[in-house]
């Protein structure tokens, strides 16, 4: 899985990232935590090829991917969610779960003119895929409406859901459920421990220390951009460092 | 009444209609909370109060006064501020820069002087950072900048969305120990956004349960607290 290894980012004076290892290697469910600012996104946009580190390595199952534009990241099963969403507003939801999936039959135009079955037997199956995830994520009943119409709560959790279809080996969520509903946030949890069961990997930021230690098998803490722990939940919140930098 | 009430509020955004006759109303010195499912039109809610959309129907009142057609501009001069979602701050003005624009609506530069001094005798955590740019502060310090941008005007009335939303936990404390605080010193009447529903219901004089579209439950905040009804429906666990 994900290695990271003694990586450095700064943007001009500010070590947003300093000289930081974890290993993700046999980790279902990880969590990243820390202040605001700790440097938290600025590591998932290191991961997930948005930004170069300064010096250090990551890799991926063994292979080098620092440095690697997101859309190939993507295609080796690497997907993330951002803070604010980035679904598409002009799109249905519908049709923004639809476009989720990575390397669909119907993209190439072979296919399409003479695997003609295998296209809509595929496309039947997002479909239906499709709706058992918007259902779970309480939002089927807006699927026809554009999903720049949707609140902001409503269209975080569209983007989970195009993060599911798309089936990646690895999803890193940022904040999944900042702004959403209590009840939802449950839905949410329900649905992570859904898709784990089912071999799908996640590393999360989250502040509601009460999704993390419900889902994290571990912790890792930032604060400053540096590394200060690393465990289970109970270790996490009984750390006196952790305490003080960030559970208060 | 003193202190600020939308009654039978009908707003949308083109075709699409969000709020079906919503009615909340918060006293002078009140502090109430807006809790809710994700789409049930809090935002809309705190918006159409504001003046960044207008009401379809309805009416909004400060202190007894019709006030629905004022723009925002107008609605800040008549003692209603407005703290937008998701840590809303000039990103690239210093901190001192972002309050002297929160103060644009005073009449000169010395009384903004003067409100900055005032600000920053309520806010101390801004002072070692006026210089700073705003951009570069921590998530839990533009919220407060946000807070104190909205303050310069020493507001009847502070709307906030969703001041907790992305904060660490103990964050989270100090941005509403600094609401408790302006409230105890000068009753400032607070209207507060929150999908961080317990937090706010615990902090809150009284609370608003809005789904889809309309108010549909009003009581103390220790009372949705222990509605066993918004415990299931709302606050989940």
């Amino acid at each position: 899985m994900i290695e990271i290894k003694n990586v450095t980012k700064s943007f001009g004076g500010t070590r947003a990232v300093s000289d930081c290892s974890l290993s993700l290697a046999g980790l279902k469910i990880a969590g990243l935590i820390g202040p605001n600012g700790s440097g938290k996104t600025t590591l998932f946009n290191l991961i997930t090829g948005l930004i170069r580190p300064d010096c250090g390595e990551i890799t991926l199952q063994g292979q080098r991917i620092d440095g690697r534009m997101p859309h190939h990241l993507a295609g080796l099963g690497l997907i993330r969610t951002f803070q604010l969403s980035r679904v598409f507003p002009r799109l249905t939801v519908m049709d923004n779960m639809l476009l989720a999936p990575q390397g669909q039959a119907g993209e190439r135009l072979w296919s399409l003119l003479f695997r003609f079955p295998r296209v809509r037997r595929e496309e039947a199956a997002h479909w239906e895929k499709a709706c058992e995830l918007l259902d779970m994520l309480g939002i089927l009943h807006l699927q026809a409406q554009f999903a720049g119409t949707l609140s902001y709560g409503q269209q975080k959790l569209l983007e989970l859901g195009r993060a599911v279809m798309a089936e990646p080996q690895m999803i890193l969520l940022d904040e999944p459920t900042a702004g959403i509903n209590p009840r939802l946030i449950q839905a949410m949890i329900d649905m992570i421990l859904k898709m784990r069961a089912r071999g799908q990997s996640f590393f999360i930021i989250e502040h509601n220390m009460d999704v993390v230690v419900e889902l994290c098998e571990r912790i890792f803490v930032l604060d400053h951009g540096e590394k200060i722990a690393a465990g289970s939940p109970r270790e996490i919140q009984n750390d006196s460092r952790v305490i003080e930098a960030y559970l208060g | 009444m003193n202190g600020i009430e939308g009654r039978d509020i009908y707003a949308g955004y083109g075709k699409i209609e969000v709020l079906h006759g919503a009615s909340i109303r918060a006293g002078q010195g009140e502090i109430v909370c807006i809790i809710g499912p994700n789409g049930s039109g809090k935002s809309t809610l705190l918006k159409s109060l504001f003046g960044l959309i207008m009401p379809r129907k309805g009416a909004v009142l400060l202190d007894g006064r019709e006030v629905t057609h004022l723009t925002p501009e107008e609605k800040v001069r008549f003692g209603i501020a407005f703290v937008p979602q998701g840590r809303n701050v000039f990103a690239s003005l210093t901190v001192r820069e972002n309050l002297e624009m929160g103060g644009t609506p005073l009449d000169n530069e010395r009384e903004v002087r003067r409100a900055i001094d005032e600000v920053l005798e309520a806010y101390p955590l801004l002072r070692d950072k006026l210089r700073d740019q705003a951009g570069n502060l921590s998530g839990g310090e533009k919220q407060l900048l946000a807070l104190a941008r909205a303050d310069m005007i020493q507001p009847k009335v502070i709307l906030m969305d969703e001041p907790s939303i992305g904060l660490a936990p103990r964050m989270i404390e100090e941005v509403y120990e600094q609401i408790l605080t302006i409230n105890a010193k000068r009753g400032v009447t607070f209207l507060i956004v929150e999908q961080n529903a317990r937090k706010a219901l615990s902090t809150a004089h009284r609370g608003y349960v809005l789904d889809l579209g309309v108010t549909c439950i009003e009581d103390t905040g220790a009372g949705l607290i222990d509605n066993e009804q918004v415990k299931k429906l709302y606050l989940g666990g």
